[in-house]
């Protein structure tokens, strides 16, 4: 009996440890050597299925399982969580998720965006500019030298031209009229 | 042409030289070699594969001397150790090395017996793979159930099973844990707990031992289940031949678990090839190596010359691993068993404090004490299993 509350003694200190202990920290490049083990990593919701999102970071993108909903599109998160597989892809079962930086916690400017549209689309984005052209239900809006120009779908389109905006909204690209766009806009 | 044959046959040889190395080093495994390996520059291709390829299945041979004469276990040996010990205390520990060495090589023979319906099984055109991984945590958990309830004492195996597997969820989240805690569950407690006796002369005896086709036989098939299945380790596989034989007789139970041992590391390479899926630390080194195809109609050349590589480690290992057995038996019984119980006891505390450092060395402690408790209740050490086969059950429940 004596050994047996010993070993009890030493599994509670153990999982004392364990809750100090930290998992490797990995890119998404890498988490196929960490099958069946838990890891960190971090990454930018770039698509959300129902207890499942889609991260992306650089080049590489992996699908996370989380009862979790309360992050949106382009929110950059930290996982920690176990490598498993599911129908043949690598998936993170999420233990852990902390919100690192909100999508909405910088706002952009056109040219950054069109510089840098690779890390944004599919993200929602907050952009400032002016508005160009204003139809029934989207607008252009242009960065201040007019160098720059996006269509913002957003109902009650009545701004004066050239008012200055933020516009709100998930980056899309129309695959068929090769062009991007802002979806869900929110304007203020 | 000549000059690719030499190429290799050298790093065939040299994958063999390194096996012994890490069969016989308590604790240093090919999944430690095979990232060593990784950084240097000159193995980049197919002879980085054949050598780490050469290097696995030489382990699974040299493996059962530590375990034998020391009592120093790994993952692949921690259920070899009370039957390779005890056969040691009765002089016999030769023929220990002999059974083993005689089974690895008889379970590779029956691997490549088995490689072209194994592919069939599991690949294309039957595809059974998601079958058996949807399968295995049924599988798991009926092997937990039945190792439990065919105890002798049924309330003391569970809770020894319990205790080994709440053991192994909490050290799952710590690094390099499997190690110490299978040296403190089957090693140590076996050393602590050992009967202070002389070790008798080893008897050095080369007649051929008879091994049971169905022992290599139930160890291939177990090798293969976990070969393709990710995070369960030939240690689950040894658990689960061992048990589907149910022999008592420490001979079979060595001539079972060597041949599982062998080959699961046989099978891990095949499967590479099949799914394209590596199920080991030495099976990722050699996708780094090589770019994998995978095998369709006709095996691929890479996969060819890797499985020729592999029969020629197999049989220098089953030499090797007879002669420097029979070294160390000839010489064994000069050095007290006390002193012997002490030196493997420190040995095993250095290698558990090298590679993995002080919290392994916890690890260890508590491992030891649940190892006593298994001992002192008479259950079973199969029991101890648990501290895999609990966590492993999680994991697939989570998956589904």
């Amino acid at each position: 009996m004596k050994y047996v509350i010993l070993a009890i003694a030493g599994i509670a200190f153990l999982y004392g440890v364990s809750q100090l202990y930290s998992p490797p920290h990995v890119d998404l490049s890498n988490i196929w050597k960490y099958e069946g083990k838990e890891i960190i990593t971090e990454g930018k919701i770039i698509n959300k299925i129902g207890s499942m999102f889609e991260i992306r970071n650089g080049n590489y993108t992996c699908y996370v399982y989380s009862w979790k909903k309360d992050f949106s599109y382009g929110d950059f998160v930290k996982i920690r969580g176990n490598v498993g597989e599911k129908n043949g892809m690598l998936v993170i079962y999420a233990n852990e998720i902390k919100l690192l930086k909100k999508w909405d916690g910088e706002t952009l400017t056109l040219p950054y965006l069109a510089e840098n549209f690779i890390d944004y689309i599919d993200c929602n984005v907050s952009i400032v500019g002016h508005v160009y052209a204003s139809y029934t239900d989207y607008f252009y809006l242009i960065d201040e030298y007019n160098e720059y120009r996006i269509k913002v779908y957003y109902e009650n389109s009545s701004f004066e031209k050239f008012q200055k905006v933020v516009v709100k909204g998930r980056l899309r690209y129309n695959s068929h009229r090769m062009e991007f766009y802002i979806e869900g806009a929110n304007v203020e | 042409m000549l000059n690719e044959l030499l190429a290799i046959i050298s790093f065939s040889f040299l994958g063999f030289l390194t096996g012994i190395a890490t069969g016989l080093i308590p604790g240093f495994h090919t999944n430690n070699v095979a990232i060593m390996l990784l950084s240097l520059p000159f193995l980049n291709d197919l002879k980085g594969a054949i050598l780490i390829s050469s290097a696995a299945i030489t382990h699974t041979f040299l493996d059962i001397i530590p375990s034998t004469f020391i009592g120093a276990p790994e993952e692949d040996t921690a259920l070899v150790i009370l039957p390779a010990h005890s056969m040691l205390l009765k002089g016999l520990g030769y023929e220990a090395i002999s059974i083993s060495a005689k089974a690895s090589m008889l379970s590779v023979i029956a691997s490549f017996m088995l490689l072209l319906p194994f592919k069939f099984f599991i690949g294309s055109p039957l595809n059974f793979y998601t079958f058996v991984q949807k399968a295995m945590p049924f599988i798991l958990i009926a092997i937990s159930v039945f190792v439990v309830a065919t105890s002798r004492n049924i309330k003391n195996a569970f809770l020894i099973f319990m205790l080994a597997g709440l053991f192994g969820i909490v050290i799952s989240r710590l690094p390099n844990s499997i190690f110490p805690a299978l040296a403190g569950l089957f090693g140590a407690s076996t050393i602590i707990m050992a009967k202070k006796e002389e070790l008798p002369e080893q008897k050095i005896d080369e007649r051929d031992e008879s091994i049971e086709s169905l022992d290599v036989a139930s160890g291939v098939l177990a090798g293969c289940l976990v070969a393709i299945l990710p995070g369960v380790s030939s240690a689950i596989a040894t658990t689960m031949a061992l048990e589907s034989r149910r022999k008592s007789n420490e001979r079979n139970a060595i001539a079972i678990l060597s041949s599982t041992n062998t080959a699961t590391n046989f099978f891990v390479i095949a499967t590479l090839f099949i799914l394209l899926k590596a199920r080991s630390g030495f099976a990722i080194a050699i996708q780094h190596f090589l770019l994998i195809s995978k095998w369709n109609n006709t095996p691929p050349q890479p996969l060819l010359i890797i499985l020729a590589s592999l029969l020629l480690s197999s049989i220098l290992s089953f030499y090797a691993t007879k002669f420097i057995g029979k070294i160390i038996a000839k010489n064994i019984s000069r050095i007290n068993y006390s002193m012997l119980l002490i030196l493997s006891l420190a040995i095993i505390i250095a290698m558990v404090t090298i590679f993995s450092g002080i919290i392994g060395l916890a690890i260890f402690i508590v491992a030891t004490l649940i190892g006593i408790n298994c001992l002192k209740m008479n259950v079973r050490r199969s029991n101890l299993m648990g501290v895999l086969l609990l966590p492993l059950i999680l994991f697939y429940i989570h998956l589904f």
